[in-house]
């Protein structure tokens, strides 16, 4: 806001007040995860006595050694990793393909193009009748299942072709006179320039990927497909159904290695392994998607 | 009559047609598919003998449900969640993207929107794990600072009231989405015309009259806009992850919706026809929506919706 404004004692006290408020709000979209990341660093028999808020009392790294030697997770995050990298990959290639295609209003389908795909935003088979189709495919316990059915998104596709619609159209026509054909227009004129819109898809796609769990828990049974995020929801699950199981797991758990550790602490270096690399890499591509949410959102 | 020029025009694009083909052929196995599985809501479906063969049934399992109680119970959990979703949703993301834009320093107004966008890019997985571990009974930090202000004598098991299952769930939306949501509206406040605050200020408008008189008349439309959308999704609102994650034994009464009961029939009790049955009643519903919302745009705003 401009300098001019001249600050009375009542603009003084309005600022304060917001901005305390504003900071109460970092505070609680923040600690939570504080609070789990203190926790993940804390001894875990410690932990039970409760009490460990804003730093670790006893602080271990037995927690994170607990979970990287166990077999399961350590495919959890392979899968996972491997879904985020070739599944987002895959996806925002096709997306901007596809969303060029539509964007060219002079092609013949490009009307019935585009409504084959919006009307999949409303319309849905529905839970079962898409698992049927999924298996007819014999994509169950295939790895495939969690790159192709993701592929495309109907929503991406409308900002990509909304950012594409507003690129100059003389690029094109100098291209199409010099005898470039659609793909190659499409792949050296169109996709170079739309990077910050492909930027802002790759990191939605990269997230849905991270963060897809369902997919593990219907489509697969195959340990070896499991992801990250399904491991969480398990150890989640049997926390919540019933308490006293953790007795149980908690003697299994400090037996033998030395290393010790509980469901509950485990649970807490799972959620961190989990958060770690969404934190680490969203604020470099926020000026990107800002911009891709508010081009979305006022021509999607 | 047939038209010369759109064999040859179907030549010239033919990059174009290949560049989709594959993509045409995707959205038809994945999206267009399934409705034909529709059919088996009709049919007792068993999958040993296929689609075809199994007995044709007509409404039986539409009737079904209806009779279930329990069907209106689900019915109200998921209406009752994503109303309260959308309506503190929308609340609370303007009411934050007013904040921010009242703040002059460009420092901290920047860091609070990268930390109220932070929550939106994490799963449903991992808040679900934030709530169960803030709120614990046993050292949980919710339960201990009512505790030290003296709100509370004993500690609140949150996760096991089902009354308070809406509270929690809306919070937690809140929570994830406020930020992210936020994002548009602050947009939209950016977009207005700085001479009307001026004008406004000659005017003797303080700042909670600048607010009022010009920063919300200034992003209706955008509300308008976003509340049409929220009404025709409102069904689809409260989403299967945080009913199914945040839910429990203890909560099932309050926490179950739409989403969480097609699952449970379909893949818990593989009643196939029945779960086919309720995802189309769920379609038919959110299309009803859709169609009223889109009716609503019309009257209220100008130009188009969507």
């Amino acid at each position: 806001m401009n300098n001019r404004i001249r600050r009375n004692k009542g603009d003084r006290v309005f600022d304060g007040i917001n901005a305390l408020l504003l900071l109460i709000v970092g505070v609680v979209t923040l600690y939570p995860f504080w609070n789990i990341l203190v926790l993940s660093f804390n001894n875990a028999l410690d932990t039970l006595r409760g009490g460990v808020y804003l730093w670790p009392r006893s602080f271990t790294l037995d927690n994170f050694k607990m979970i990287f030697d166990l077999p399961q997770l350590a495919t959890a995050f392979g899968n996972s990793f491997l879904r985020t990298i070739i599944g987002s990959l895959l996806s925002v290639g096709s997306t901007a393909m596809l969303a060029y295609v539509i964007s060219r209003r002079d092609f013949l389908f490009q009307k019935l193009l585009q409504r084959l795909f919006v009307i999949t935003m409303y319309v849905s088979g529905g839970l079962i009748p898409i698992y049927f189709v999924i298996k007819g495919l014999g994509l169950l316990d295939n790895f495939l299942v969690y790159l192709i059915p993701m592929l495309l998104q109907p929503f991406y596709l409308l900002i990509a072709r909304s950012y594409m619609d507003g690129l100059p159209a003389s690029l094109q026509e100098s291209a199409q006179i010099d005898g470039a054909n659609d793909f190659i227009i499409f792949a050296k004129i169109i996709f170079p320039l739309s990077m910050p819109i492909i930027a802002t898809i790759l990191l939605f796609v990269a997230v849905d990927q991270w963060n897809a769990w369902f997919d593990t828990f219907i489509y697969t049974a195959n340990e070896k497909l499991t992801t990250l995020q399904y491991e969480l929801v398990k150890i989640l699950s049997q926390s919540t159904a019933s308490v006293r199981n953790d007795a149980d797991l908690r003697s299994k758990l400090a037996g033998g290695t030395g290393v010790v550790s509980t469901p509950q602490s485990i649970r807490m270096a799972i959620t961190i392994v989990a958060t770690i690399p969404i934190v680490v890499v969203y604020p470099f591509v926020q000026k990107y998607f800002v911009h891709g949410m508010t081009l979305g959102a006022v021509k999607g | 009559m047939p038209k010369p020029g759109i064999y040859r025009k179907l030549v010239r694009q033919r990059y174009l047609l290949a560049m989709c083909l594959p993509f045409v052929a995707w959205v038809l196995v994945f999206s267009y598919t399934p409705l034909f599985g529709w059919i088996m809501a009709f049919k007792d479906y068993k999958p040993a003998i296929g689609i075809l063969q199994s007995e044709w049934t007509g409404f039986r399992f539409f009737k079904e449900f209806l009779v279930d109680p329990r069907f209106y119970e689900i019915v109200r959990n998921t209406f009752v969640m994503g109303i309260l979703n959308v309506v503190f949703g929308t609340a609370c993301a303007i009411l934050l993207a007013l904040m921010l834009n009242e703040v002059r320093n460009k420092f901290f107004k920047r860091s609070i929107q990268t930390i109220s966008y932070l929550p939106h890019f994490v799963s449903w997985v991992i808040v679900s794990n934030i709530f169960y571990t803030v709120l614990s009974t046993d050292g949980g930090v919710v339960n201990n600072l009512l505790l030290w202000v003296g709100l509370i004598d004993e500690p609140i098991n949150w996760m096991a009231q089902g009354k308070l299952f809406w509270v929690i769930v809306t919070v937690g939306q809140v929570w994830k989405e406020a930020g992210w949501t936020a994002i548009i509206y602050f947009a939209a406040m950016t977009s207005i015309d700085k001479t009307l605050y001026e004008a406004g200020e000659v005017d003797g408008l303080g700042r909670i009259g600048k607010i009022r008189y010009i920063t919300l008349p200034g992003i209706m439309p955008t509300i308008a806009i976003l509340t049409v959308l929220n009404i025709g999704n409102l069904f689809n609102a409260s989403g299967f992850d945080p009913s199914y994650l945040l839910g429990n034994n203890m909560t099932l009464t309050y926490s179950d919706n739409l989403a969480v009961y097609t699952y449970r029939y379909g893949l818990q009790m593989s009643r196939f026809s029945m779960s086919a049955a309720l995802g189309i009643f769920n379609s038919v519903i959110c299309l009803i929506l859709l169609f009223s919302a889109n009716k609503l745009s019309g009257k209220f705003i100008e130009g188009k919706a969507i």
